[in-house]
């Protein structure tokens, strides 16, 4: 099952509801979907694993809705990115922004990264993730997909159903203040 | 690794006392982001992709109609023999001399009703939550 294109294990999820296929699927793509997920929520590990579960399961759900022409990973990031916002939306009813606080550098020292040259990779990672955090969570999506996954504007448009007018005004405000905050973390 | 030990402070100074046109600027930006993805960290499964196949939800089984189908003939032509065989207007007589004249609604017959129905819809729900 190894050897099997992307569709065939698609097709075989679809038609014969095989986990297995479906379960290879999860093993191409979690990485990706974890690390946009953990980029999006200020480097929070647990809840970026919480939401990537969450995506694949809804993916596994919506599976006979997809279109096979289409691209599968814009389909996974449109579930996860719906996922994200969705989370948001709910935290921001609550006014609890406990979930989105990043992790203390002694946390991070100890989560996963054995190597220095692993710590100092992941200190780039999660110092964007600090960055992107102060942005609000659409067009922090639009940045992330742009800057981070080098999306085209219709891609964007069209993974986060979004007029191709509202990306343009995202990526234009949102890149204007990220230089803003960049020259502010310089000072 | 070139980017060992890249922090943003340090790629950030790179341009210090630089005056950087608006263009240069989302460049730098770019430059930046660039050198994340470059060093995007492959996450391994663990556990990831055992956890998620734990949580899907059993998908209903969906009819398949070639499966249907001879059952479907079979009936169609049992009813196209029954025709032939049976007269409607004997088997009509027949069943109608089943229906009593009179119906008498005593508080035991409702009771037996009540309880037949708690039954069958006990039945049904216990096949559901089996299903499930």
């Amino acid at each position: 099952m190894n050897n099997y294109s992307e569709e065939v294990l698609i097709e075989l999820a679809v038609r014969n509801d095989d986990q297995h296929a479906f379960g290879q699927l999860v093993k191409q793509h979690q990485s990706t979907i974890r690390n946009s997920l953990r980029q999006l929520s200020n480097w929070n590990e647990a809840l970026a694993d919480d939401l990537a579960q969450e995506t694949f399961i809804q993916a596994y759900k919506k599976l006979h809705q997809f279109n096979s022409k289409a691209k599968f990973s814009s389909w996974l990031y449109r579930i996860a990115y719906n996922q994200f916002l969705q989370h948001c939306r709910k935290n921001q009813a609550q006014k609890n922004a406990a979930d989105l606080e990043p992790l203390e550098d002694h946390e991070l020292a100890h989560q996963g990264a054995t190597s220095t040259a692993e710590q100092a990779e992941n200190q780039l990672q999660t110092q964007l993730a600090a960055l992107l955090s102060e942005i609000e969570p659409e067009r922090r999506s639009v940045l992330h997909l742009l800057l981070y996954r080098q999306c085209t504007q219709q891609e964007i448009a069209n993974i986060l159903s979004l007029p191709l007018g509202t990306v343009k005004t995202h990526i234009n405000r949102g890149r204007a203040e990220l230089q803003k905050k960049l020259a502010h973390w310089q000072d | 690794m070139t980017t060992i030990g890249l922090t943003i402070i340090s790629f950030m100074n790179q341009f210090t006392g630089k005056n950087l046109t608006p263009e240069q600027l989302d460049q730098q930006l770019d430059q930046l982001f660039a050198r994340a993805v470059q060093t995007e960290p492959v996450l391994s499964d663990d556990n990831f992709t055992k956890v998620v196949l734990n949580r899907l939800p059993a998908k209903p089984k969906r009819r398949d109609h070639k499966r249907y189908f001879p059952d479907l003939l079979g009936l169609m032509i049992g009813l196209l023999v029954a025709s032939l065989v049976i007269e409607p207007a004997q088997l009509m007589q027949k069943i109608l001399a089943y229906v009593p004249e009179t119906i008498v609604i005593s508080p035991a017959n409702v009771l037996s009703l009540a309880m037949g129905l708690s039954a069958m819809a006990l039945l049904a729900w216990w096949t559901v939550e089996r299903n499930n």
